[in-house]
């Protein structure tokens, strides 16, 4: 690196830090507080030990891919079977070629307790209930999102004796022509196994949807492939990959749905678009709505949070903001749970609902660490309530004022 | 907070007189640290809110305030895994990213100390003593800090 690269890269950093500094003006009023992360488990909450994330950014990919889909094993002899049924041929990915892994995240670290809990879920146990349930995945927005309108084709079971485990599977077509399909059974490698084959990645518990125990990806270059193992079965879905930006996390919420359909979603409670109807009055003075946010998974968990901030010069030196989230289709024990177990949270009631409140907060109204409360009303969803520079007198007020629609 | 050593902090002055003069230039640093727009405003608030308990016992507020940004930057990255896999439980907020650029991207991507010298000798301006105590590390730490962080970018953009 000569002197005068030198001199030119520090005048280059000098231009870009001074143009970046500017640009944080224009976020600063768009953007609002993060929403509950005092809440959530944090690393200094968390046990011993590195852990792999797994982003799951299954919405956001565009592109129709093939989907082709195989059981690498369902019976005894564990042996690679096609599946059978279908008009479409499918791709063997029991002998998967080696791939970069995953990118690892040396900084994650995640509480085991993160794992939701896995709710009751009934066995897959004909070939008609296999292919309702693999119906009802496709139909699900997330996965419209990632395959379109898909043709799927005549289910089978891939046994060849009533001895034999259960075993179905079926070919699926995606909008674009592309071959796919799906399977599942009582047994499928390469779970179980003490170390995993070359391309295949474990997937950590942190990334595993609830109920699903444990699940292995593989990336073998020309398919992407997950099979994960709930409830004493076994889900492998393989993709063909036509094009880039295809991760076998992405598959990990659809496989999982088969084996662990999705909670319906609440009728009753506050929900998403409930949150537009505050009653004003419960606001402290010099709140006024700032924004609103929403998202989606391919589980169907959608978000939305309104954010308030203070306006007048006490509220700008404090600080003083206020968000509110809901999550729908979460498991809300296994969150309550979660975060119920992590130190300096305590309980309480908002709304007649037992709440949990971060503690240690602010008796008076000073800029210390925000006051976080969760609580919820439904099996599917969670109500956060978030505020910067406010007591818990008037967190408590907020949260109680919040109106179902 | 750029410069800081040329604000002459007057004894009278009263925390909500330096919250006013300061917060700007502490987002901004934040956001410079952190590359990320949307958080730099709460890590600021967290920086001041710990600044605040022990108003009138710090010699250099401005010096005293730039640490706990770096301090909150540095807690926030250590986080950012936990973020991630959480992310799919809350709303995402309204943020306004950083436009990409070969330079942009290569910075975003250093190590977070790494970059947070590059930014307080090069946005805010400082020393290297100045820098190392913000860092809390030694001045030689600093240099060696800084050269790895040009010899990577230069290598990044030469690729």
């Amino acid at each position: 690196m000569t002197r005068s690269s030198v001199t030119d890269l520090e005048d280059d950093l000098r231009t870009l830090f001074a143009s970046q500094a500017e640009a944080v003006d224009v976020a600063v009023t768009t953007t609002v507080a993060a929403p509950c992360w005092s809440l959530l488990p944090t690393n200094a909450d968390a046990p011993s030990g590195r852990r792999r994330t797994i982003t799951i950014a299954a919405a956001s990919v565009a592109a129709m891919f093939a989907i082709v889909i195989t059981l690498t094993t369902l019976g005894r002899d564990a042996e690679p079977t096609d599946v059978r049924a279908g008009e479409q041929s499918t791709l063997s990915v029991s002998t998967p070629e080696p791939i970069d892994p995953e990118p690892t995240d040396p900084e994650m670290t995640v509480p085991t307790s993160a794992v939701p809990a896995a709710p009751a879920v009934d066995p897959i146990d004909s070939v008609d209930e296999f292919r309702r349930r693999v119906e009802d995945v496709y139909r699900a927005p997330g996965a419209r999102a990632l395959f379109g309108d898909v043709v799927i084709g005549e289910a089978s079971d891939v046994r060849t004796s009533p001895d034999e485990p259960r075993g179905y599977g079926v070919n699926v077509v995606a909008a674009n022509g592309a071959r796919g399909g799906i399977a599942t059974g009582d047994q499928l490698l390469p779970l179980g196994r003490p170390e995993t084959a070359p391309g295949e990645t474990v997937i950590e518990p942190v990334a595993l949807p609830a109920g699903i125990e444990e699940g292995v990806m593989r990336d073998s270059g020309r398919t992407v492939a997950v099979t994960l193992r709930g409830h004493d079965q076994f889900v492998t879905l393989v993709i063909e990959k036509v094009d880039t930006g295809v991760t076998p996390s992405m598959l990990i919420p659809i496989a999982a749905a088969v084996l662990v359909p999705p909670l319906p979603a609440p009728t009753t409670g506050p929900g998403v678009s409930d949150l537009g109807r505050f009653d004003a009055t419960v606001l402290p003075d010099g709140f006024f709505e700032t924004g609103v946010a929403e998202t989606a998974d391919p589980t169907s968990t959608s978000v939305t949070a309104h954010f308030l901030t203070g306006t007048d010069q006490q509220a700008l030196m404090t600080g003083r903001r206020l968000n509110v989230t809901t999550v729908r289709n979460a498991d809300a024990a296994a969150v309550m749970a979660d975060i119920g177990g992590q130190p300096g949270i305590r309980t309480l009631d908002v709304r007649g609902y037992p709440a949990l409140i971060q503690v240690p907060f602010s008796p008076s109204l000073e800029p210390t660490t925000a006051l976080s409360l969760v609580w919820s009303e439904s099996p599917t969803m969670v109500v956060f309530v978030n505020g910067r520079g406010l007591t818990e007198v008037e967190l408590v007020a907020v949260a109680n004022g919040l109106r179902p629609r | 907070m750029a410069n800081d050593e040329a604000v002459v902090i007057d004894p009278a002055d009263c925390f909500e007189t330096f919250y006013a003069r300061e917060l700007t230039g502490a987002v901004r640093l934040a956001a410079l640290l952190t590359q990320s727009p949307a958080a730099a405003e709460d890590l600021a608030q967290d920086a001041f809110a710990r600044m605040l308990p022990r108003w009138g016992t710090a010699d250099n507020p401005a010096a005293y305030l730039r640490t706990c940004v770096v301090n909150a930057c540095f807690q926030w990255q250590r986080h950012a895994g936990v973020r991630r896999a959480k992310a799919h439980l809350v709303a995402a907020p309204n943020h306004v990213d950083f436009v990409a650029g070969e330079l942009a991207d290569a910075v975003a991507a250093l190590p977070h100390r790494q970059r947070a010298v590059l930014v307080l000798r090069y946005y805010a301006d400082l020393s290297e003593a100045e820098i190392a105590d913000a860092l809390g590390c030694r001045p030689g730490t600093v240099k060696s800090l800084a050269a790895r962080a040009l010899a990577r970018l230069q290598k990044e953009i030469q690729r």
